[in-house]
């Protein structure tokens, strides 16, 4: 007879598949890509040669750059799981899910939930909360694998330093598939939401990456990229996340501001 | 008329009709889907929708809930507005959607029970006894369920909070006799608990068993509105009259109501008629007629026939 969060615990019992497959790639992944270390750390000065004749901008947008030895243990986590191959996967994740919002307006399934009494916001929070615990649960999955992986593979990295790593990733996950929440709420398609999130979020990597390596007309871009305020290195090397973190947390919330406006605004679609 | 007047009628039209719309018009970009339309749905009544796919019958429906929102033009539903009070107001109206889409991986028990949640009613004895009723199956997820036993689901989803106001779109589509049978039962009590049905249809056999009054909609506009049995009344009919020898046609011409006679078989005279059959009775009666007959108009005919005025 509750009805505390009914539509947040249905989608979240909707997806326990969806979250253990996930897990499972996230993990396998990790496990992947960290056992390899050993390999690179003893020949580490023959792969940074290697490296240094990349050009910069190469280096920037594979996370190699910010003046970090890419095979430490740090500049390898952060070039092989937290710069890139992470954000990805969390970001196609929390897109699908802040994505659904408008799926379910156009196949007529949300029909069944707005006409009863709840307030139009009400679904719109639920589902954006359903899009922040899932992708926070993989960003809980990955800070465990990471952890156990380092422990294994005897790789010198704190546990706060990959806490933080995680939380970061989270935070950037959370303002790029909030957007694709607000912009659901607000057109009612699909397509339209997941394409400006992810063009949104590729755009914001390739700028952060080139301003990175110093050309001058993306230096200029880069504070609008939410990349930029995603210094991953900064919360691996100093144990903290960095101050400008507090940019994707305003981004995420201003954006869940707007969603819960724009959707008492309009016509819903039919399915 | 004196403005204290005029307000006094609002009123009393406001607090007694549970559905009123004055002018209500939407458009989507450059088509007109409702066209300033009025209405009034009394409490109480059973109130057919009756009109052809595309007419506007959903998009009304849809203004109602609050799903759409109006171009121009004003709706209450139960004395509130559907965009301001639309929380409180949804908690009395139960609706199945003509077009139902229901949660696929979800069984019809796990869905009754979150659409319950979300009302904050406790309505499980309720579930079980309707769904026994219509005998649908909760048990299995819902894209595994046929479309009548998904309309089922929909069915108890609308009935089982036991609204003041049920909106039914299209609501026997895909359900079987029997079960359409158990579903006119239930409007029938509900309407006698005295709830109102708004019921809009393309199956006017439906609505003419079922409902009180009709209004029929063509192209976002309302083409009549009245009591069924008036609405038959105002139909052109035809009476079809066996003599043992027939009189001439012409003798018939002046008969109030008579629009025209023919004669199919040299025995028989078919009769046009529009309106009261009284005055044609008197004037076969010293014919002695053998036989007579004259079906039972049925609301589809009142439909091609106002669609018929209309395109004229």
């Amino acid at each position: 007879m509750t009805s505390s969060l009914v539509l947040f615990r249905r989608a979240l019992a909707d997806r326990r598949r969806w979250l253990l497959g996930w897990s499972v790639g996230i993990v396998l992944l990790v496990v992947l890509t960290l056992a390899f270390w050993p390999s690179f750390r003893d020949k580490a000065d023959d792969m940074n040669e290697m490296v240094a004749n990349l050009p910069d901008s190469v280096k920037s947008l594979f996370g190699m750059g910010g003046g970090v030895d890419p095979f430490s243990p740090v500049g390898y986590l952060s070039s092989q799981v937290y710069a890139f191959m992470l954000p990805l996967l969390l970001a196609i994740a929390g897109i699908g899910i802040g994505g659904s919002l408008a799926g379910d307006e156009e196949h007529g399934v949300a029909e069944s939930v707005y006409v009863l009494p709840v307030p139009r916001r009400r679904i719109v929070f639920e589902r954006w909360l359903t899009m922040v615990a899932l992708t926070s649960l993989l960003a809980v999955v990955t800070f465990v694998a990471v952890l156990v992986t380092v422990r294994l593979v005897d790789m010198p990295v704190g546990t706060m330093a990959l806490w933080w790593a995680s939380v970061t990733s989270a935070l950037l996950t959370w303002s790029i598939a909030g957007l694709a929440v607000l912009v659901g709420a607000w057109t009612g398609r699909r397509g339209v939401a997941i394409t400006v999130a992810t063009v949104i979020a590729v755009a914001g990597y390739v700028i952060t990456g080139l301003a990175d390596a110093g050309i001058g007309f993306f230096e200029t871009l880069e504070p609008v990229s939410l990349f930029t305020h995603y210094d991953v290195l900064h919360s691996l090397a100093q144990g903290r996340p960095p101050w400008s973190a507090l940019v994707l947390v305003a981004v995420t919330l201003v954006s869940l501001g707007l969603a819960l406006w724009a959707i008492d605004r309009r016509d819903l679609r039919a399915g | 008329m004196p403005l204290g007047t005029q307000c006094a009628r609002a009123y009393r039209e406001a607090v007694s009709s549970v559905i009123l719309t004055r002018g209500l018009t939407k458009r989507f970009g450059a088509s007109v889907a409702l066209d300033g339309l009025d209405l009034d749905v009394h409490e109480g009544e059973v109130f057919g929708f009756v009109g052809p796919n595309g007419a506007g019958k959903t998009t009304t429906i849809r203004l109602l809930l609050d799903l759409l929102r109006p171009t121009a033009g004003s709706v209450a539903v139960l004395g509130g507005d559907p965009r301001r009070d639309g929380v409180a107001l949804r908690a009395r109206i139960g609706y199945l959607p003509g077009d139902l889409n229901l949660p696929p991986k979800v069984t019809g028990r796990a869905f009754l029970a979150d659409q319950a949640a979300l009302r904050r009613l406790d309505l499980s004895p309720v579930i079980d006894e309707l769904a026994d009723r219509l005998t649908a199956d909760l048990d299995r997820p819902m894209g595994e369920l046929s479309l009548g036993n998904r309309r089922k689901i929909g069915v108890v989803a609308a009935f089982a909070h036991r609204p003041d106001l049920l909106v039914l779109d299209e609501p026997t589509g895909g359900l079987d006799p029997l079960v359409q049978q158990t579903f006119r039962a239930m409007v029938r009590e509900a309407a006698a608990a005295g709830a109102t049905v708004f019921l809009s249809s393309h199956v006017l056999d439906e609505v003419q068993h079922t409902a009180d009054r009709v209004a029929v909609l063509r192209k976002g506009r309302l083409v009549a509105e009245d009591r069924v049995d008036a609405l038959i009344a105002r139909l052109v009919r035809t009476v079809r009259v066996r003599f043992t020898v027939a009189p001439p046609g012409d003798s018939f011409h002046g008969v109030p109501g008579v629009a025209g006679v023919a004669s199919p078989q040299p025995d028989t005279l078919e009769f046009t008629l529009a309106g009261a059959a009284g005055p044609l009775l008197a004037a076969l009666a010293p014919h002695a007629p053998l036989d007579l007959h004259a079906p039972e108009p049925d609301l589809e005919d009142v439909f091609l026939h106002l669609y018929g005025e209309e395109a004229q």
